[in-house]
């Protein structure tokens, strides 16, 4: 569907001629964006949670079929724990840079992959983000299963979003049985488990197949 | 600095918990965490005045979320001449189909900040966004199929 507007893209700034280019920040990327094809009418999100270092970007990077971005979200001072100041001038947040991609599944829909760290300090983040997402998934690293408990407990308090956990191996990772996974974890009985790769698309993709089946069973209702 | 003093005391979930205590220090205070540093996945800042949003912040309307999808919704029609610098950016931008988290990381603007800006250029009918999951809703069954099936085509 030729829109008619579509024709010309983006043109650069009017000419201000006045000002100098220089003042663009050094390295703002100039080129375009990869724009999504016209016919696509909706977006669904997942999210990759997890720990720091477990893979998240990794994944992203391996599944998305544009060049990973970065972006910025900032969280009030009440989430950090910072209750001693006043005045805007003194308040502080933390921003919090998640990396996300996406990929057009069909001519009507695309999906979008955040990553999102899951420490406890971060949970702010989460209300918006896990609003209409198709649900999350929780990359642990077996070497430190105990980065994954904050995430663990953040979904199971929202109560709201499907997830399924996907055990990113690394060289000295240690095999643990499914059985003994999700008794470290404490996972309900239908909470699927994966293993992957995160460097591998197609392991990566069937982790999130994985997870969609899982969100759509529970759609469907029990059974 | 520490990120303990970041810890949200607020209910205590699972059963998890008390077998974290021996691993907090390990994973709370990011700074101590060898990629924390390399990755800079988040970093604390004095609050910058939200004078884009002229105070606001948040969207005037919350159908706006970071994977709604904008276009532009007359190439012709002008911004008013008091329209911000990062409004006309954002307007740009979308000047095909785009998502407001793309646009919002092409134009280095927090997400926040371009989802506000996004708001009014669709309230006053420069922008268009295309429909999103509704609020607190799911996925239908419907959509779920749908991806299922483009991710089994792309394994
Ligand atoms: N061997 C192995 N290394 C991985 C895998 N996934 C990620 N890594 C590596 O682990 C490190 C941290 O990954 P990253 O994606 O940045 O983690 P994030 O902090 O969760 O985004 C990087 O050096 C990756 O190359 C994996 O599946 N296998
Ligand atoms: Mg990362």
């Amino acid at each position: 569907m030729g829109s008619a507007g579509s024709a010309d893209p983006p043109s650069p700034p009017p000419a201000l001629s006045a000002e100098e280019p220089a003042e663009e920040p050094a390295g703002a990327p100039a080129k375009l964006p990869a724009y999504l094809p016209d016919t696509v009418q909706q977006a669904v999100k997942i999210l990759v949670v997890g720990d720091f270092g477990v893979g998240k970007t990794t994944m992203i990077g391996s599944v998305s079929e544009i060049e990973p971005l970065r972006t910025e979200e900032t969280m009030t001072q009440a989430s950090v724990g910072v209750d001693d100041l006043a005045g805007l001038d003194g308040k502080r947040t933390t921003t919090v840079a998640m990396d996300f991609g996406r990929v057009t599944l069909s001519p009507y829909t695309a999906l979008y992959l955040f990553g999102t760290p899951g420490q406890r300090r971060f949970w702010d983040l989460w209300a918006g983000l896990g609003e209409g997402a198709v649900g999350a998934l929780v990359l642990v690293d077996t070497r430190r299963i105990e980065g994954s408990f904050e995430v663990l407990d953040q979904l199971e308090l929202r109560g709201d979003l499907p997830f399924a956990i996907a055990v990113n191996h690394f060289p000295d990772s240690y095999r643990h049985s499914p059985q003994a996974l999700r008794e470290a974890l404490d996972l309900e009985p239908d909470t699927p488990i994966v293993h992957c790769d995160a460097r591998s698309r197609s392991s990566s993709v069937d982790a999130l197949i994985a997870l969609v089946e899982h969100a759509l069973s529970l759609q469907k209702g029990p059974s | 600095m520490s990120g303990d003093q970041g810890a949200h005391q607020d209910g205590d979930p699972s059963a998890r918990q008390s077998v974290q205590q021996g691993a907090h220090q390990g994973s709370a205070p990011a700074a101590d965490h060898p990629t924390a540093g390399r990755t800079g996945d988040y970093h604390d800042s004095a609050v910058r005045p939200y004078v884009l949003t002229r105070g606001r912040a948040r969207p005037t309307r919350n159908t706006i979320g970071l994977d709604t999808l904008l276009v532009v919704a007359d190439a012709g029609k002008p911004l008013p001449p008091s329209a911000s610098r990062q409004a006309r950016d954002l307007l740009r931008m979308c000047g095909r189909l785009l998502s407001l988290a793309e646009a919002a990381a092409h134009l280095e603007l927090p997400l926040s900040v371009a989802g506000i800006l996004a708001s009014d250029l669709v309230d006053s009918g420069h922008l268009i966004a295309r429909s999103r999951i509704p609020e607190a809703g799911r996925p239908d069954v419907t959509t779920l199929q749908e991806v299922l099936n483009g991710l089994r085509r792309l394994s």
